[in-house]
């Protein structure tokens, strides 16, 4: 692990996870690849931190779960000291949240430990080149999952109640155009409102555009 | 507590026979007196008094427990000694060196403190202060009739003195015995919680699927109270997160929408935060037309905390007077414990359960997933390795370190499924909704979601087997159905509740044991929390798995709304 044989114009790496043979395995993809140089490793989020501020590595390959704590926060440490430094997030773990929080925590590329070894030297070579990119094989789509369910959710019997309210029926023609009892369709209306946390029918038709749940009159129906 | 000595037998039998002190005491002193006593007068006629003592204690120490003749006894004791002490005065020797004149009081009225004491002993604190009252006030009547004027100020000295150390040594014996008794009613923290738990799994073991479920006892306690008074809707309620309450059970004609939250303006609030029963003539449905009604909201408080409510309703005024709410707050003590032992036991329970889903979740990221992702690194290496033309090696490499990454694959999904809980998503669909998202998209699945959760809440452990089941419904669509569509629909209406997750794969068959154990742990899942389990053939082609809460067998399934295979939203 000396510095002093790097090359210049190599990339130096700092290899972060928790399992020597891990660690291992990643050094004989990088050392196969010219541009990369690794110039340490580490198995703890303080070992990380130490080393990388005295490697001063142009990427680190950050595993998230460390002994001594989450390598999301060491992923934030290095980001406080460095804007320029990669860090290719490493993890096992499934689910959208583990990859906003990496994109959060300043991460530069998110990698699931599913992926061969040639897409975490790919990443880091992103990583190098564009630190402050946030880059993952699922973010469009993450994004899309993200963006999808905010603000209430309306079952169907709901959604076909709230246009009904829209055009401007009242609650006995709503009850005979669903074939209901007015009771039952009174009941749809007030869970309506309290999902749409209005109080009359006009604040919840406000709601429900502003919302996107119901197309303005004029708009084009699609 | 302080009736509590009192509900115990065997806390009020203090001392089973007679107290080996009383004895020894008594035997010391009749011999003590009786020596001063012929002594003081020079008449050994004199201990006639202390052999009348002696008889006297007899009684008092054989039958000292007796409500009548321990008592009589003792009074007789204090009688017998103050009459004593008048006739030795009299009689007393001119010129006696330790007691001149009315002081030969004092020979005899060291016994005094038996009968007192042994009141004290006893635990009869009223009886203690009567005797010595008793003793003051024939020793006061008798100084003043029979004592002569030379004498009497030396006889007054000694009946105060005696009559002090006497009112002492009762007070000292009354404290000793209570501190004693405080260390023997102090429960023991271990034997305390053992005494318990065992007790709880005796209770869990006679019951219906060998577990406590509030959901049981809360529609037992509805059904109890039906007999006793008109009942037309009723809701058992409990805690739930923040400051709202849950529908354990209910009963009525139609779906009723229980006020649920604690800071709103109403009865059931009232009743929760004053642990007092509350009568009303307003309804505690939300959805409630507004017509004539009275209500009664019960708090049901084991101990000092209030584990839940009993909400009844009748469509009429006045359907609850004083006398009917004080049957059903009867009927609802004791219903109370139970319900607090069935959260209790839910709540331990699911701590457990969580704990070890957790420690297993480690376990294997630790482990085995992380040595499988060396060996998926090793292959590449392998692989960048090899010769150009090993074409063969290549390939079955290729092959193995796919297969490799479809192991890890699995373990990142089960990872994710031990480790997910309904409070970390905040709320049963978002929870499910999450789980199924990443399911699909790993698997490539197109995933439907349809959504309804009202704001009110299940109880937690409800929601957490209800995640669990779709989790396993997802995931056996993923493995072995072959879809290309998932459509997950939750509604949830505490306390209803109808999940159901469907695909277009090739549906069930019945030569795979693996999706036989999935099924098996889902209907199980469902028993516990009351549910019911549908497992039907999707029309044209698929499975449909649905777990359905809170609808009784004999109105059928919930309404399900028209068009619903058309109605689903992305």
């Amino acid at each position: 692990m000396s510095t002093s044989a790097t090359p210049p114009g190599r990339t130096k790496v700092l290899l972060v996870d928790d399992h020597d043979l891990i660690r291992k395995g990643l050094r004989h993809a990088f050392e196969r690849d010219r541009q990369f140089e690794v110039v340490g490793e580490a198995a703890t989020a303080a070992e990380a931190v130490r080393q990388a501020g005295a490697l001063q590595p142009d990427v680190v390959i950050m595993d998230l779960r460390l002994p001594d704590g989450s390598g999301l926060e060491a992923t934030r440490a290095l980001r406080k000291t460095s804007n320029t430094m990669g860090i290719v997030v490493l993890t096992m773990y499934a689910g959208d949240d583990q990859l906003f929080g990496a994109l959060e925590a300043g991460a530069s590329a998110f990698v699931p430990k599913t992926a061969p070894a040639d897409e975490v030297v790919a990443a880091a070579r992103h990583a190098a080149s564009a630190p402050s990119a946030f880059t993952a094989a699922d973010l469009a789509e993450a994004m899309k999952r993200r963006l999808a369910p905010t603000g209430p959710q309306l079952s169907p019997r709901e959604g076909q109640v709230l246009r009904l309210l829209a055009d401007g029926m009242s609650v006995a023609g709503i009850a005979k155009q669903l074939f209901v009892s007015e009771s039952t369709a009174k009941t749809h209306i007030s869970k309506l409102y309290e999902k749409l946390g209005a109080a009359n029918r006009a604040q919840a038709l406000m709601t429900a555009l502003r919302l996107g749940l119901l197309e303005a009159p004029d708009a084009p129906k699609f | 507590m302080p009736d509590r000595s009192d509900a115990d037998p065997d806390r009020r039998r203090a001392w089973p026979g007679p107290h080996p002190a009383t004895i020894a005491a008594r035997l010391l002193i009749i011999a003590l007196v009786g020596g001063l006593s012929v002594y003081a007068t020079g008449d050994p006629a004199k201990a006639f008094w202390a052999g009348l003592l002696a008889l006297i204690g007899i009684p008092a120490v054989l039958a000292a427990q007796h409500p009548l003749v321990g008592p009589l006894s003792r009074a007789a004791e204090v009688l017998v000694t103050v009459l004593g002490a008048d006739v030795i005065v009299g009689h007393a020797l001119a010129g006696n060196e330790l007691f001149r004149g009315g002081g030969a009081a004092a020979a005899i009225l060291p016994y005094l403190l038996v009968p007192v004491v042994a009141a004290a002993l006893y635990r009869r604190r009223l009886e203690t202060v009567a005797l010595l009252g008793l003793a003051t006030a024939l020793l006061l009547v008798l100084a003043f009739v029979d004592v002569s004027a030379a004498d009497r100020a030396a006889y007054l000295v000694a009946a105060f003195e005696w009559l002090l150390f006497s009112a002492l040594a009762a007070g000292v014996t009354d404290t000793l015995q209570r501190t004693i008794q405080d260390r023997r009613d102090r429960p023991q923290p271990y034997a305390e919680a053992t005494r318990l738990l065992t007790q709880l799994r005796s209770v869990a073991r006679q019951l219906p699927g060998a577990t406590l479920d509030p959901g049981g006892l809360a529609e037992h306690l509805i059904e109890e109270v039906r007999p006793v008074a008109r009942v037309d809707r009723a809701a058992v309620l409990s805690a739930g997160g923040g400051s709202r309450l849950v529908v354990l059970a209910q009963m009525g004609v139609d779906h009723i929408d229980w006020e649920t939250a604690l800071d709103s303006d109403s009865a059931i609030a009232d009743a929760w935060t004053s642990q007092q029963a509350q009568t009303t003539n307003r309804s505690q449905a939300r959805s409630h037309p507004g017509d004539e009604v009275s209500a009664l909201v019960v708090p049901l408080v084991a101990g000092v905390r209030t584990v839940g409510l009993l909400a009844v309703e009748a469509d009429a005024s006045g359907a609850y007077p004083p006398l009917t709410a004080a049957r059903v707050a009867a009927l609802a003590a004791p219903a109370a414990l139970r319900l607090e032992a069935a959260l209790l036991f839910d709540e331990v329970r699911s701590l457990a359960t969580n704990e070890e889903r957790q420690r297993l979740a480690r376990e294997i990221h630790d482990g085995v997933a992380q040595e499988l992702v060396m060996v998926g690194y090793g292959i590449d290496n392998a692989l960048a390795v090899l010769p150009v033309d090993a074409k063969d090696a290549t390939n079955e490499l290729r092959l193995l370190r796919n297969e490799v990454t479809r192991v890890i694959t699995e373990l990142r999904l089960s990872l994710f499924e031990l480790r997910s809980e309904v409070d970390r998503h905040g709320g049963l669909t978002a929870a499910i909704a999450e789980y199924a998202r990443t399911v699909g998209a790993s698997a490539g699945l197109r995933v439907h979601l349809s959504l309804d959760e009202s704001t009110a809440r299940l109880p937690a452990a409800t929601e957490a087997e209800l995640l669990r089941i779709a989790q396993e419904a997802i995931t056996n669509a993923r493995k072995h159905a072959g879809a290309a569509n998932l459509w997950v629909t939750c509604a949830v209406d505490p306390p209803f509740a109808q999940i159901e997750v469907a695909d277009d794969g090739h549906g069930i068959a019945d030569d795979r044991p693996e999706g036989r154990y999935g099924l098996a742990i889902m209907a199980e899942r469902a028993e516990r929390i009351r549910g019911r389990l549908e497992i039907t053939p999707r029309n044209p082609n698929g499975t449909r798995v649905a777990v359905l809460l809170g609808t009784s067998p004999r109105r059928g399934t919930l309404a399900a709304p028209e068009g619903k295979n058309s109605g689903y939203v992305h």
